[in-house]
């Protein structure tokens, strides 16, 4: 970093081999491929044990089953005596046509191709002196269970959650989803990760629009490897100098697909247990999954608090800053004598308090989180109870902003999007400071500091603020913060943009 | 960046600048004050003395600090008064103004509506004496009791549209008994020109009924006693109508004599003849062509209606 701004950083080029392998497609130009890979594998078999006539398997070891393999490619070339007398051409289209017993089979004349299905976990059949190759599906199907959502807890609804493994999800969804109209589109992102990522919408109720500038952004991802969620999120959204979440996600197959039926567009990525949903505005952040599967009434009332719970975890430690070290007046005189009592023999200002509180706050939900779940229950319990305690005891810190601090920290927990209590969380710290510089005046003033920041963001066209703003004027459809009986909810939201708004009759 | 972060930045660091510049509020931590919560004004032949209490908790073990400052005027002496403090006293907390006799009651009037601090919730009393050595004597009693809300307690707010209108109202007043702790003696009736009378005993009485106070208080009629649950004050014809409800505490008395005794204690309050409750104009709201004579009429003379009911203990008539 140079005294008057960055100095500029080396840029070197980043060129992208097309094809990333050349030359002819021959099992020596693929072992060459594989040079140091003890997981290649390369064996020569007698088609029906015919000396004169040999074929190349080649497959890596680990990304085929080995049954498979060995059951439905090397028994029947090995036993079959008629592949044998008829031919290298004939046998050649006979195995394509389906003499090997393999779901698909594919013929392959380049070797990018054929690097590709190797790594894919297909196995080759190679002809001698002919470049090209015979690909069967024989990959390996290990994955893990489909099991409870860990993060998204269900009390009344659907139990299952998405898995690593790309095709268990999308079947997921088309069970969820039995329509026609499902697509699902895939793209490989990912230089060296080569990660199959698809693209799911409704024909029909997604907006193309939507579908269009999804589809673009994710060809437009030139990275060495799709293996974190973020190596997605931040390719995709529209802004990046914002911690507010842009775009949706769940492990929750039933709510990915509530998403895609109400018109926006999904992605679906191998290796990630997750469904990500576009676009995503902040009425969409606090509404939980089981919102639907209760009674409205009680949907609704569990939404207007966790909208005040978002003011709480945002303002309370700010407020109290502000009212301890600026506007005594707002205070109750009871809480006051209290506070000064309380405060009295603490050596910290309330701004420095506050602060690391909030900051011994974090700390301890980082230990929490990356501890195992036995060891990171205790470290909060030891340091939420135990050391707050005894900080409070040392007059290291007073228990009225120990109170503040936890009350704001436990209702940022109530937000169903961990994305958005972070978001949350950062801007709260900024709140503090602004209001131990300036009191309230602060405090309004990180407001419209926030506000518009909120009001200058767009996921995929659709304000962020939606409902509460860009509705150029119009009557906000439906309720805004509360859950309309279902029945009387007969749009889809307008924001979404989608090609047919009712939803039902 | 987008260009819509780099005004708000910009915005931020200008606010942070003006901070660091001074040129916005300094911070004060609210331990480094002495929370004032009475304040008492009394004024000499030469100067005016400005006596604080400071408030506690009563769950703290600690005791309510007194200190003052005199002056030519009530602003010198509260400036004295935070000199005399030994960390800087904080009046934004005051609950109770306690004004002496003498004391210019327009001057603190207008102190409250000047100050940056005393705000206008804060309650006022009339103190018949010294105020600042009744408050003093009177500084545990007083200084633990700051979370408590008298309910016969005017605020300076309340007080002061009527005041400004040139009309009556009333405050409680207070004096020290004889041990010198601050004790309430009925009502002081305030006026354009400061403190115009004291309503005392049965005046005070009448009063509390007039005001909508007075419930929950024994009454011991000549057939036993009662305790009144409601008061009800409205105009009528030209006659002041007033509805008790009260419930039987003891013994067989009758509705009669809480009628008779309700009439009496009204009569007692209107005798002085200071119309602190607005009744000329409630009388003449009804029939506003009669304004004129009610404008001027004689507020001791007016009629007084008293209907009482009796409820038994658990509730039966």
């Amino acid at each position: 970093m140079g005294f008057f701004g960055r100095r500029p950083r080396p840029d070197p080029p980043h060129p992208r081999k097309e094809p990333r392998f050349d030359g002819p497609l021959t099992a020596e130009a693929l072992a060459q491929v594989f040079t140091n890979c003890v997981d290649f594998n390369c064996r020569s078999i007698l088609v029906g044990g015919n000396e004169a006539f040999r074929v190349q398997l080649l497959y890596l070891a680990g990304m085929v089953r080995m049954e498979r393999v060995s059951d439905y490619v090397l028994r029947p070339l090995a036993q079959d005596k008629a592949l044998a007398a008829m031919g290298e051409a004939v046998a050649w289209e006979q195995m394509r046509a389906g003499t090997l017993y393999s779901l698909t089979v594919q013929e392959r004349t380049t070797l990018d191709e054929a690097v590709a299905d190797l790594v894919e976990g297909n196995c080759l059949l190679i002809f001698p002196g002919k470049e090209r190759a015979l690909s069967f599906n024989v990959g390996t199907e290990e994955k893990r269970g489909i099991g409870e959502p860990e993060n998204e807890v269900s009390v009344k609804g659907p139990k299952d959650s998405f898995v690593e493994n790309l095709r268990t999800n999308t079947s997921l969804v088309r069970r969820h989803l039995r329509t026609a109209d499902l697509r699902i589109e895939e793209q490989v992102v990912g230089r060296q990760s080569l990660t199959p990522v698809d693209l799911v919408w409704v024909e029909g109720i997604a907006d193309p629009k939507t579908v269009d500038a999804l589809r673009q952004r994710l060809e437009d991802i030139d990275i060495d490897a799709l293996l974190a969620t973020g190596n997605l999120e931040e390719y995709i959204v529209d802004r990046l100098d914002t911690a507010f979440p842009m775009v949706m996600y769940t492990e929750r197959p039933d709510r990915f697909c509530y998403g895609l039926s109400e018109g926006r567009v999904g992605a679906l990525l191998e290796g990630i247990p997750l469904g990500y949903l576009a676009p995503g505005v902040i009425g969409d952040f606090l509404r939980a999954p089981q919102d639907r599967s209760e009674n409205w009434m009680v949907a609704s009332a569990l939404t207007v608090l966790r909208w005040l719970c978002l003011l709480g975890t945002l303002y309370l430690p700010a407020v109290y800053v502000a009212m301890v070290n600026f506007h005594h007046e707002m205070i109750p005189t009871r809480l006051a004598l209290s506070i000064m009592a309380a405060r009295r023999d603490v050596p910290f200002s309330a701004l420095f308090e506050t602060l690391l509180l909030l900051i011994a706050f974090e700390v301890l939900q980082e230990a929490g989180l990356r501890l195992p779940q036995s060891i990171g229950q205790t470290v909060s319990i030891l340091g939420g109870l135990v050391v707050g305690s005894a900080a409070v005891e040392a007059k290291l810190i007073s228990p009225a902003v120990l109170v503040v601090v936890a009350v704001a920290g436990i209702a940022g927990y109530t937000m169903p999007s961990q994305d958005l209590s972070a978001a949350l969380r950062l801007w709260r710290f900024l709140l503090c400071l602004l209001a131990g510089a300036m009191g309230l005046f602060g405090v309004v003033t990180g407001t419209v500091l926030l506000m518009g920041h909120l009001a200058g963001l767009e996921s995929f066209g659709a304000a962020y603020l939606t409902p509460f703003a860009a509705n150029a004027g119009d009557q906000v459809e439906g309720h805004t913060v509360l859950r309309q009986p279902l029945p009387a909810d007969k749009l889809r939201p307008a924001h979404l943009n989608p090609a047919n708004r009712r939803k039902q009759k | 960046m987008k260009s819509g972060t780099r005004p708000l930045l910009l915005m931020l660091a200008f606010l942070l600048g003006a901070k660091a510049l001074g040129l916005l509020p300094q911070s004060r931590e609210l331990e480094e004050w002495k929370l004032v919560t009475s304040l008492a004004l009394d004024t000499g032949e030469e100067a005016v003395t400005a006596t604080a209490l400071t408030g506690v908790r009563t769950t703290e073990e600690e005791e309510p600090e007194t200190f003052s400052g005199e002056g030519a005027s009530l602003a010198e002496a509260c400036a004295a008064l935070r000199q005399n403090s030994s960390r800087r006293a904080y009046l934004g907390q005051t609950q109770q103004l306690l004004l002496g006799e003498g004391q210019d009651l327009q001057a603190a009037m207008d102190f409250v509506l000047l100050s940056r601090e005393v705000r206008t919730d804060t309650l006022l009393y009339i103190v018949k004496g010294e105020a600042g050595a009744a408050l003093s004597a009177s500084a545990d009693k007083v200084g633990a009791e700051t979370g408590g809300q008298d309910p016969r307690g005017r605020t300076v707010g309340e007080l002061l549209p009527r005041l400004s209108e040139g009309e009556y109202t009333l405050t409680p007043a207070l004096k020290p008994d004889e041990k010198g702790l601050l004790a309430p003696a009925g009502w002081a009736v305030l006026g354009p020109g400061g403190v115009a009378d004291y309503l005392e005993g049965d005046a005070a009485l009448g009063a509390d009924l007039l005001t909508g106070l007075g419930t929950d208080q024994t009454v011991t009629l000549p057939g036993g006693a009662v305790q009144l649950t409601s008061v009800r004050i409205w105009a009528k014809g030209g006659k002041l109508c007033c509805a008790l409800t009260a419930r039987v505490a003891q013994g067989t008395p009758g509705a009669a004599d809480l009628e008779d005794w309700g009439a009496e204690k009204l009569k007692a309050a209107l005798a002085y003849g200071w119309d602190c409750w607005g009744l000329r104009r409630g009388l003449a709201a009804l029939e506003p062509w009669t304004w004129e004579s009610w404008r001027e009429a004689d507020i001791s003379a007016l009629q007084v209606e008293v209907t009482g009911k009796l409820v038994g203990e658990h509730g039966g008539e």
